[in-house]
């Protein structure tokens, strides 16, 4: 009997750790298979002309692969030494990078499969910071190439030389000519279909979450560090780092319109909902099949999945949706890159010191179509009276004229110089009408009311297809900057008129206690003190204390990321972890901690080098506690045991 | 295999703030007080400092040596070095007219080509010098190593016992200055004079390379000056078998007693509402409690430790008078007062970090007062002094908890073809951003600045650690060399000067760029730079031999006034057969025929400058060490 019951627990393990059961019918991801010793973490990818897939890593090297598709590809080192090279890309005969100080174009004169020509095009200063990365470079359709340069990290973003935080173009003449600013973590750029340059940004300081936006040349995206180095004759906007004032309490869409530089984005990836840390973006024409035609994959690298982005340009102005596609990649992707013959996605990853919810350190895996086109929300698109959703196959129509299957959310982030934002005066959306499309493929939902600069969750939980079944995902994130026709979003025609419900209000977390309570008289029993270190650790893994002590416990978070403690009963760690995935829009609000049961004590979720303290008495039931950073991706890695022991027991 | 991965335990400070060492990189560098007491300098002005010896004995202004002859030294008059040149009857050992127990001793030593030395501690417990240039296996006759001790009874051929190898060979070429910094302790016995203690070397180091770690030595080795053991006895050197020189020797001595204590320690003990980030008014607190105690340990006299803070006064007795360092060392902030004075200030919120400070103190009593306080988190709080004669040690302490942390160790190894890589390098304190390192199978391993084309470091054993690169996030992003390194200072690769007296550039500007480079059959890289119009490339490679790095220095067309700098030091040097001796630290040797490098004085150094003009737009030298 014993051995049924362990069979049993083997298969539950089995089905919960497969997050989407049914993403092999449409997607398959396959291992590209790396030799034990080559340390391929993943910084570029790109193929040559001999259809040979070229990969630069982080230790300096480029491994070129043959047969890379196939069951036994082969790997020769075209080139080493690099300095963390974080792009690649080839033409007419070479393959070109970004170094962290250089841009280099590197050649294999003697057709011996090694380059014996490494040449810098341009040399960029560093001032020796370990942040400031380099990526790149991009051709543009006349053969200049663009890089971008990441900020450096002094307990905050901070741009320590020159064009740290820019979009630059470098010349075939070897000349940089800066394009645009308030980068800053630029790790995926490229071009769109339609040629328009697009940037994919990570949250934190000025960066309310993940987002996408369109680059022109004057551009300023947000993060104000870059900003000085606008007195540079060449700079082609003029405003200061001391113009950019957060004490206004403007959103950066509100901001964009008192200030023509600001440039808000096109896509907002909501954080946690929508990945973590964004990076590289391919676009789609139809490698996928016809229905997603003209969008875009974008990677993300802590949740160690794709995103899809539909865009659309409204009043001249790009906006759009971006929806969840594909997990379940074996480490965090930074870069993705179409094979030649479009057969397979060919996804590029490394976790290093950010640990990814994928927990392989580096790979390299593909992902290739069925040929089996899900039901799925094919795109979002504003409409004068709310938004039009388009699906890839005809609905039920009762379940499409129900309103009840959908629910429209719209909030917003905050613009300043923390890390992150919480979502923001988010509201509920009442449905006033659906109209549906005679095809079944799409439906119009008439709202109350749009609100310009926000992000609109859309959820079409209750469409079914005709055959009846569900949508592979039911919800999309629309980033609403203009509306057609040019209105300004007040639908009363629509019937109720007035605003939405205020969003659902957090309620007091009675487990995070700051104060000591009046009835310590003599002060707690304990003080204990944990720090974070960086590559989501904390500094111990385990501590003790007695059963019924008072503890006084200080977070001190000393990482670039935002982290929380929560203690939790045995064994619980896992599952709460699991739970404060799954919090949605309310997840930072509620500072990622699920109102459970299993859940003891925590703190709040705290910015980089900030600290919380908070009080709790030990729990009187002695055993092996838990405790556990809740932070979406986090829990697998950063968690250690606290163990109660009785009162006695000493 | 390229990368080696192995297991290395080290202490990683709790607290450590990420990008902390980027944000001193940001800041004015403070002016770092020091950590500890000056070394006594042995007077090498005349031969005072020791016994008196045979003639073999002598103080001389500088000495050189051609490493290519047996036994070859040159002296120059002078004062500053001590030299030995024996003779079948001059042929004295060198004693101090002082003697030690526990010794710290740093000097440089000279050995030319074959010659053999020693240093007895005690005049009894050798420390070997050799010429052991290029030995693939070192053994305890060679320098470095523990000389062996020797009992006639024993059995033929065990005659010898207890030798002690050195970890590695870290000699450096024959007639290069080569540093020692050795810590011994002395043998101990108690009242009635049985040993109770072994005499031990704590530390030996060659080059800046760990040769010798608590090598415990039962009695004196073969050939010492005395038989038997005792609490001191002079330090001697070996003048029998061939010539020797010693520069900058300088020494510190230790003794057990007497030693410093503090009495009637009083605590005043304050608890502060809110963060704070320096040492507060105490003067407008309350006194939450106070008393006496019998130590600095803050913890047992408090409810808390976070947000707190304390008075410590106490009696300092001084037995003797001199010079005193105190080191203060704490997490938060700290001061230290002596007779009312600040001696030391630590204030401020930070990890724990030392701060030092130097005082006079005269023989008796005196006031002592340190201020303490902890905001949050991190804490810890100790008192450190050195003393005349005393040792560095706690004065009274409490040590903070430090946290046992594993990471790999990643290294590259040049397995079969050399292995480039690019990184932050360390040089003389300046983070350098753009530097290659180059490692060859043959173990002769170099960096370069690639924004000067300046040759930074070169070095011999294995190649790099890039722990600090590729672990995690790699945050201080520095290649670290496997074996310690020789610091060159050439400058730009090559520049044009407008005569023959200007200054040769050493700092990055645009008058120099890197262009490209190559990689040779060898699979070495041949840097090009563009110099004034002109491109200058760039080569090393190691000689045939395996014992030098053969560097070729040529530009497309030759240029009037395009120079390039060879070697800046104190002195360059000839030595014979070609070599000039860069600052004893390094040889090189031009291979040209025929060709004449331009040896000038500059801003009170040597430099060695190669005119690259169209008749001559090559050179290639030779770089030994």
């Amino acid at each position: 009997m014993r051995y049924s019951i362990y069979t049993l627990c083997f298969l539950l393990i089995g089905v919960f750790l497969q997050a989407q059961p049914t993403a092999g019918q449409y997607f398959q991801i396959e291992k590209v298979k790396i030799p034990e010793d080559i340390a391929l973490e993943v910084g570029g990818i790109a193929f040559d002309d001999a259809g040979n897939l070229g990969v630069a890593t982080r230790r300096g090297e480029i491994w070129v692969i043959k047969n890379p598709s196939s069951k036994n590809p082969t790997y020769t080192r075209y080139a080493h030494g690099l300095h963390e090279p974080l792009g690649l890309n080839f033409r007419d005969g070479s393959f070109y990078c970004a170094q962290r100080g250089e841009l280099t174009k590197l050649t294999d004169r003697n057709n011996d499969g090694k380059a014996d020509r490494y040449e810098a095009l341009y040399t960029w200063d560093l001032s020796g910071n370990y942040h400031e990365y380099s990526y790149g470079p991009v051709f543009t359709p006349e053969g200049d190439m663009l890089v971008t340069l990441n900020l450096g990290w002094i307990g905050r973003g901070a741009s320590l030389s020159e064009w740290r935080g820019w979009l630059v173009k470098i010349t075939r003449d070897g000349e940089l000519e800066p394009i645009a600013t308030g980068l800053r973590s630029p790790a995926g750029f490229g071009y769109n279909k339609d040629g328009d340059i697009f940037y994919t940004e990570n949250q934190g300081d000025w960066v309310g979450s993940g987002r996408m936006t369109h680059l022109e040349k004057g551009d300023f995206a947000g993060n104000p560090e870059g900003l000085k180095w606008t007195h540079r004759e060449s700079s082609p906007l003029r405003i200061t780092p001391e113009d950019i004032d957060d004490t206004k309490g403007l959103t950066l869409y509100d901001y964009a319109l008192e200030m023509d530089a600001i440039k808000p984005p096109s896509v907002w990836f909501p954080h946690t909902l929508m990945g973590i840390s964004t990076s590289g973006f391919v676009n789609l024409e139809d490698q996928f099949g016809s229905a997603f035609n003209g969008q875009m994959l974008v990677g993300d690298q802590g949740h160690s999945k794709i995103m899809r982005v539909a865009h659309e340009k409204v009043n001249g102005v790009y906006q759009g949706a971006c929806f969840p596609f594909v997990e379940g990649f074996a480490s965090g992707i930074l870069r993705l890159q179409w094979a030649p013959d479009n057969k397979a996605l060919y996804v590029g990853m490394t976790s290093r010191g950010w640990s990814s919810t994928g927990r392989d350190p580096f790979g390299l895996e593909r992902l290739v179509w069925t040929g089996k086109t899900p039901f799925e929300i094919k795109t979002i698109k504003a409409h004068p009276e709310g938004f039009i959703v388009e699906f890839t196959k005809p609905g039920d129509k009762a379940t499409l004229f129900n309103p009840d299957s959908y629910q429209v959310t719209d909030f917003t982030y905050k613009y300043h110089h923390f890390y992150g934002s919480p979502v923001t005066d988010q509201q509920d959306r009442p449905i006033q009408k659906v109209t549906v499309a005679d095809d079944g493929l799409s439906v119009i939902l008439h709202l109350d009311r749009l609100r310009k600069g926000y992000i609109h969750e859309v959820k079409a939980a209750g469409v079914r297809a005709a055959d009846g079944s569900k949508l592979w995902h039911d919800n999309g994130y629309y980033t609403l900057n203009e509306i057609p026709g040019g209105g300004d979003g007040n639908l009363a025609a629509n019937g109720a008129g007035a605003a939405g419900a205020a969003g659902e209000t957090v309620k007091a977390q009675s487990k995070n206690l700051n104060e000591m309570p009046a009835s310590w008289t003599d002060g707690p029993d304990e003080e204990i003190t944990i720090a974070t270190l960086p590559g989501l650790k904390y500094d111990t893994d385990f501590f003790s204390v007695t059963a019924g002590q008072k503890i006084k416990l200080t977070l001190q978070n000393n990482d670039d990321m935002l982290h929380n403690f929560v203690i939790t009963l045995p064994d619980q760690a896992t599952p709460v972890g699991e739970a404060a995935l799954k919090l949605g829009l309310n997840g930072e609000a509620m500072n990622y901690v699920p109102d459970m049961d299993a859940v003891l004590f925590h703190t709040k979720l705290l910015q980089p080098e900030s600290g919380e303290t908070i009080y709790f008495t030990a729990p009187e039931e002695p055993g092996t506690y838990e405790f556990v950073c809740t932070f979406p991706g986090h829990h697998m890695t950063m968690r250690g045991k606290l163990q109660v022991y009785a009162k006695d027991a000493f | 295999m390229r990368f080696l991965a192995g297991l290395v335990t080290i202490l990683l400070a709790i607290g450590c703030q990420p990008g902390a060492e980027e944000v001193t990189t940001q800041e004015e560098p403070q002016p770092e007080t020091p950590s500890e007491l000056p070394f006594q300098s042995l007077s090498l002005d005349d031969m005072s400092a020791f016994r008196e010896a045979a003639g073999n004995w002598s103080v001389v202004g500088s000495v050189l040596s051609d490493h290519t002859q047996d036994q070859h030294i040159a002296t120059e008059a002078g004062t500053g070095v001590l030299v030995n040149q024996n003779d079948d009857t001059n042929r004295d050992a060198l004693y101090t007219s002082w003697e030690h127990g526990d010794l710290e001793l740093k000097l440089e030593v000279m050995m030319p080509k074959g010659s053999n030395s020693g240093i007895y501690f005690q005049g009894r417990y050798e420390v070997q010098l050799f010429d052991s240039w290029m030995k693939e296996i070192a053994g305890f006759a060679d320098i470095g190593g523990i000389y062996e001790r020797w009992d006639d009874a024993r059995p033929e051929g065990q005659q010898g016992y207890e030798g002690h190898d050195p970890m590695v060979n870290a000699a450096r070429a024959p007639g290069l200055w080569q540093e020692f910094h050795i810590i011994f302790r002395a043998p101990r016995f108690d009242a009635s004079g049985n040993k109770t203690e072994n005499a031990r070397f704590e530390k030996v180091l060659l080059n800046g390379m760990l040769v010798q770690e608590d090598v415990e030595v039962t009695g004196p080795t073969r050939a010492a000056f005395y038989d038997d053991e005792s609490a001191t006895g002079p330090l001697v050197f070996q003048g029998d078998h061939g010539p020797v020189a010693f520069r900058n020797m300088e020494y510190k001595r230790y003794f057990d007693e007497p030693k410093l204590e503090l009495a009637n320690i009083n605590y005043q003990y304050f608890e502060i509402d809110g963060p704070i980030t320096n040492l507060p008014d105490f003067d407008t607190m309350t006194v939450v409690k106070e008393g006496t105690t019998d130590s600095l340990v803050y913890k047992t006299l408090s409810e808390r430790d976070e947000q707190v803070a304390y008075i410590f006064t106490g009696k300092l007795q001084v037995p003797k008078s001199g010079t005193y360092l105190f080191t203060l060392l704490s997490d938060d902030g700290s001061q230290l007062f002596i007779n009312g004075d600040m001696l030391v200030d630590n204030d401020g919120k930070h990890d724990y970090e030392p701060k030092t400070g130097i005082i006079e103190l005269t023989e008796g009593q005196h006031d002592l007062r340190l201020d303490y306080f902890n905001n949050t988190w991190g804490q810890g709080l100790t008192l450190m002094y050195e003393g005349p004669e005393m040792r560095k040690q706690p004065l009274v302490s409490r040590t903070r908890t430090q946290n046992r942390s594993n990471r790999p160790q990643i290294a590259v190894v040049p397995d079969g073809a050399p292995e480039m890589v690019r990184s932050f390098v360390m040089h003389q304190g300046q983070k350098l951003t753009h530097a290659m390192s180059v490692g060859d199978p043959g173990g002769l391993h170099y960096s370069v600045d690639l924004r000067q084309g300046a040759l930074l470091q070169f070095w011999r054993g294995d190649f790099a650690d890039v722990t600090e690169m590729w672990y995690q996030r790699g945050q201080p992003q520095l290649l670290q060399p496997m074996a310690m390194a020789v610091a060159a200072n050439a400058g730009h690769l090559a520049a044009v000067l407008s005569n023959t007296e200007a200054a040769y550039p050493t700092e990055q500007d645009d008058a120099i760029s890197m262009q490209a480079y190559d990689i040779n059959d060898q699979e070495q890289p041949v840097f090009h730079y563009l110099v004034g119009g002109t491109v200058v490339s760039d080569h090393y490679a190691p000689a045939e031999s395996g014992r030098e790095l053969i560097r070729t220095i040529s530009a497309d067309q030759g240029k009037a006034n395009l120079y390039t700098r060879l070697a800046a030091d104190k002195y360059i040097k000839p030595v014979g057969n070609g070599y000039y001796s860069v600052g004893g630290k390094y040889y090189i040797r031009i291979l040209n025929q025929g060709a004449e490098p331009l040896i000038r004085q500059h801003d009170g150094q040597d430099e060695i400058l190669f005119a690259l003009t169209d008749s001559s737009k090559e050179v290639k030298y030779a770089i030994l060490w």
